[in-house]
């Protein structure tokens, strides 16, 4: 594991206080503007637009393993089963990581209990760990959404190679389908495949877009002061390396 | 305290754990140098005799060390316990470490050439100098070379002139100049000399070509003899010394006692050198020690012996006082999720035999993930390790001769077996037991495991000779050894499932890829905005730029009109428009990532703990 040097720490603790800063403000009430993603507003649509076909709903966490994308992923899971509770609308749960697993069996039967739909649906029908294999994974989730009819498939996460496989998949069974990932080469596959794709930083805002919670918003907030101080450093950088080319000084001095 | 605030504490904990350990400072103190030691020079200050080395603590992770040697006993000591010298924050030219070192006395001064490796791992020639026996460093900043007399560097050419990287050079201050003999990757050994190291101009013939230089060189110095440079070459387990000038050996060849010379470097006294020695350790190691050991000796300038031990080294150095606990943190996190794995198991079961029971549409796809399940368990876990097939004999009092008779048995028998037949020694397993009585071997048992197919009627042949070949070495009757080869099953039935089965689906699912890309390409490629044409064009240029075909499209076109071409287009696309946008979103992942780390980790962010009583 690398080890922090001076201007990591110094970055890290300047990065951590921004964000922790706009989280204060957020909790104390400080409006936070969030800007409109097409791709999570859409979300709400997908879930009733399946509910209206009577199709299952899938949500895909990807292939993270226990980090923090999972939690992104996971929180949004919650935010989804809750909506599709409200409509007596199961959700499936493909995961590809044992560790996944478990946690995803937990937020799933959390939403459903906490709209008092707990029971309705059996876990194991719904949340099916498929394999950790990328082939196997990418094979069983498009075999699931073809066989099932999927109305909305949701894809949450990191993928491989497999992206392709899952959303040509539900592209195929006429799926309306939103990719969130923070993996940035996925993305011009699912671009073709997808009806809307959110991907890089959004992907993290997107627990903050459903639940307006203030230490997220703020969350937000303080990842924008701190993209303004990377943004000023390539700007330094670029006037300190550019000017301190010794033949470009004696040339602009001789000029 | 509620399920969620033990829960969040404990995560706050151990995360602290982790971020303490990431943002400490590096120890450096007498670990700095326990992983390798490397370039090696010394010198004579007055009455001091020092040494300086490079010493590692991880790969590319290093500091100088300083030894003086004590004028009464002779022995070394590193003093002081830290480096005195190395890699720092704003130091561009040695970003990934420093080698050669070369130390040269000017009256009470030091000064210290060494080579740094930048931030793309080239090599730049540095120097730096010390008022205090070398204690504290003061860098100057790369040496300078030129041909025509202007001194220039840059962040492009920070040595100047030079013409080609310095793969290895020597130095010298002789009669009030600084000389140089240095070895440039392509050209060859080229010669220079100035008043001061950002000062140096170089002679513009090369003096020797490459070609012409000894082959495979792993070290290399020189010295001024009566004005003429003498190098010293260490290369393909020879020291050669030679004339630079004329290229002829002035001394024989000698064999170095130890073959694996990785550094040479004269001095720190006129007949001496400094040499770093690389052994492979021989004996087990604990994972955590580095598998090469580096010595540090000084020895006779012509290498006759390898002279006096001064360092020996060979271990993992820990950066910070809190890394052993990472690896703790690491067997937990397995730990933990072997049971997770258990219980995703668990439910591909519970699933597949619910649909079995309901006999759902497709059921048969469930009865075959049993089978398999079953069948690559029972190949994974019950596959025979060596030694435990069928009866055994076992020595109730192995003398040692016994044991190392078994232990050469089984090394012959295994080539014995590979020679006649052909299986891999890989898929080969061969164990052997001896029967004695007192201290005399009276009888055999060989026993063969494989993996392949072996004819019956090979085996008929070959046993009769492993039988002959063990009694033989045995030197007992052959009709007292009984040899018992057989196809390790679950061995080979595991290789088979895998590479029959396993692998030509993850092919085959694989290949679908490619006609789900270009089902999705069809899509996508239709024009129907502004947007959409540029896809298109850009695309365009960068599939076809890549291929032959690009490139003989528009080979044609004149020199003054390159970026027009086809190759130049989908490169600069990719290399300058793609990768500043990824490079762009990149550091938003990044950022993103660090603040929600920071959330779970402060336990800020509720969702985290979903299902647990507040």
């Amino acid at each position: 594991m690398e080890h922090a040097s001076a201007p990591v720490i110094i970055l890290f603790v300047l990065f951590a206080a921004f964000v922790l800063l706009q989280i204060q403000r957020a909790r104390h009430g400080a409006h936070i503007f969030l800007r409109r993603i097409a791709g999570l507003e859409v979300i709400d649509d997908a879930i009733g637009r399946a509910t209206e076909q009577d199709r299952p709903i899938m949500f895909n966490p990807g292939r993270d393993d226990l980090s923090v994308n999972l939690f992104c992923s996971l929180s949004v899971l919650g935010y989804v089963t809750r909506k599709a509770a409200k409509l007596n609308m199961p959700v499936n749960v493909p995961v590809s990581m044992p560790l996944a697993y478990a946690m995803a069996e937990e937020y799933w039967k959390d939403a459903y209990d906490a709209m008092g739909r707990g029971g309705m649906f059996a876990v194991e029908d719904n949340i099916r760990y498929l394999s950790g294999d990328q082939n196997a994974f990418g094979m069983s989730c498009a075999g699931w959404i073809k066989r099932e009819r999927i109305g909305a498939n949701l894809l949450f996460g990191s993928y491989g190679f497999e992206a392709m496989i899952i959303a040509e998949a539900g592209q195929q069974a006429g799926a309306i389908q939103v990719a969130c990932t923070p993996t940035f080469f996925q993305v011009p596959f699912f671009i073709v495949t997808c009806d809307y794709t959110v991907f890089g930083e959004e992907f993290y805002a997107a627990g903050a877009y459903f639940s307006h919670d203030p230490v997220l918003t703020g969350s937000l907030a303080g990842q924008d002061w701190c993209k303004l101080v990377v943004l000023g450093l390539i700007v330094a950088g670029i006037l300190v390396f550019t000017l301190t080319q010794q033949n470009l000084l004696a040339n602009l001095l001789l000029w | 305290m509620s399920k969620r605030g033990a829960l969040k504490l404990l995560a706050f904990l151990v995360g602290l754990y982790f971020v303490l350990e990431y943002v400490l400072p590096e120890k450096l103190g007498g670990d700095f140098d326990s992983y390798e030691v490397r370039a090696p020079a010394g010198c004579v200050l007055g009455t001091n005799t020092l040494a300086f080395y490079v010493g590692h603590y991880r790969a590319e992770q290093c500091g100088i060390g300083r030894l003086v040697q004590s004028g009464a006993s002779g022995t070394w000591t590193r003093t002081p316990n830290q480096p005195v010298l190395q890699p720092a924050l704003f130091q561009a030219h040695e970003r990934y470490g420093m080698s050669q070192l070369a130390v040269q006395a000017n009256g009470s001064e030091l000064t210290m050439v060494y080579l740094g490796k930048n931030m793309q791992r080239e090599p730049v020639l540095c120097y730096a100098t010390s008022g205090d026996t070398g204690l504290t460093w003061r860098r100057h900043g790369p040496v300078v070379f030129s041909t025509n007399g202007h001194y220039w560097s840059s962040h492009e050419y920070p040595n100047g002139d030079v013409p080609g990287a310095i793969q290895w050079y020597a130095a010298q201050y002789h009669e009030g100049l600084w000389r140089m003999a240095l070895i440039c990757a392509t050209k060859g050994l080229v010669l220079a000399q100035g008043p001061t190291l950002t000062n140096m101009t170089l002679q513009p013939t090369v003096l020797q070509s490459i070609a012409q230089l000894p082959l495979g060189i792993t070290a290399f110095d020189a010295r001024l003899v009566s004005n003429q440079w003498r190098g010293y070459f260490v290369a393909e387990g020879r020291l050669r010394v030679q004339d630079l000038a004329d290229g002829v050996d002035q001394m024989d060849t000698v064999d170095l006692v130890d073959k694996d010379i990785c550094a040479y470097r004269l001095g720190p006294r006129a007949d001496e050198a400094l040499i770093c020695v690389e052994r492979a350790s021989a004996t087990a190691r604990a994972p955590e020690q580095a598998p090469v050991l580096t010595e540090l000796y000084c020895a006779p300038a012509r290498l006759t012996s390898t002279g006096t031990l001064i360092k020996s080294v060979g271990a993992q150095g820990r950066p910070t006082y809190l890394t052993r606990g990472i690896k703790w943190a690491g067997d937990f996190t397995m730990i933990v999720g072997g049971f997770a794995v258990f219980m995703a198991v668990i439910n591909l079961f519970l699933y597949h035999s619910k649909r079995i029971a309901q006999r759902q549409p497709g059921l048969h796809n469930s009865v075959l993930f049993f089978v398999f399940a079953v069948v690559m368990g029972v190949f994974t876990f019950f596959g025979n390790k060596p030694g435990e097939y069928g009866t055994q004999i076992i020595m109730r009092a192995p003398t040692p001769a016994a044991v190392a008779l078994e232990a050469a048995l089984k090394k012959s028998m295994l080539q014995a077996f590979t020679t006649l037949t052909n299986i891999n020694d890989k898929r080969v397993t061969v164990e052997v037991c001896l029967q004695q009585q007192e201290t005399t071997v009276t009888g055999a048992l060989l026993h063969v495991r494989y993996i392949g197919i072996f004819p019956a009627a090979q085996r008929a042949q070959v046993l009769p000779q492993l039988r002959a070949a063990v009694a033989s070495q045995a030197r007992i009757d052959a009709r007292a050894v009984q040899v018992d080869c057989a196809p390790d099953v679950m061995k080979t039935g595991f290789d088979f499932v895998f590479k029959a089965f396993l692998v030509p689906l993850g092919i085959a699912t694989f290949s679908t890829i490619t006609f789900y890309m270009i089902s999705a390409a069809y899509r996508a490629f239709k024009i129907r905005s502004a947007e959409a044409v540029l896809l298109m064009v850009a695309a365009f240029i960068v599939m076809i730029g890549q291929l032959p075909l690009g490139a003989w499209l528009t080979h044609g076109l004149p020199d003054n009109v390159f970026f027009l071409q086809l190759p130049w287009l989908a490169q600069k696309l990719l290399m300058v428009a793609n990768s500043s946008a990824f490079r762009g979103v990149l550091i938003g992942i990044m950022i993103g990532g660090l603040a929600a780390g920071l959330r779970i980790w402060l336990g800020m962010d509720e969702s985290v703990y979903a299902g647990l009583d507040k």
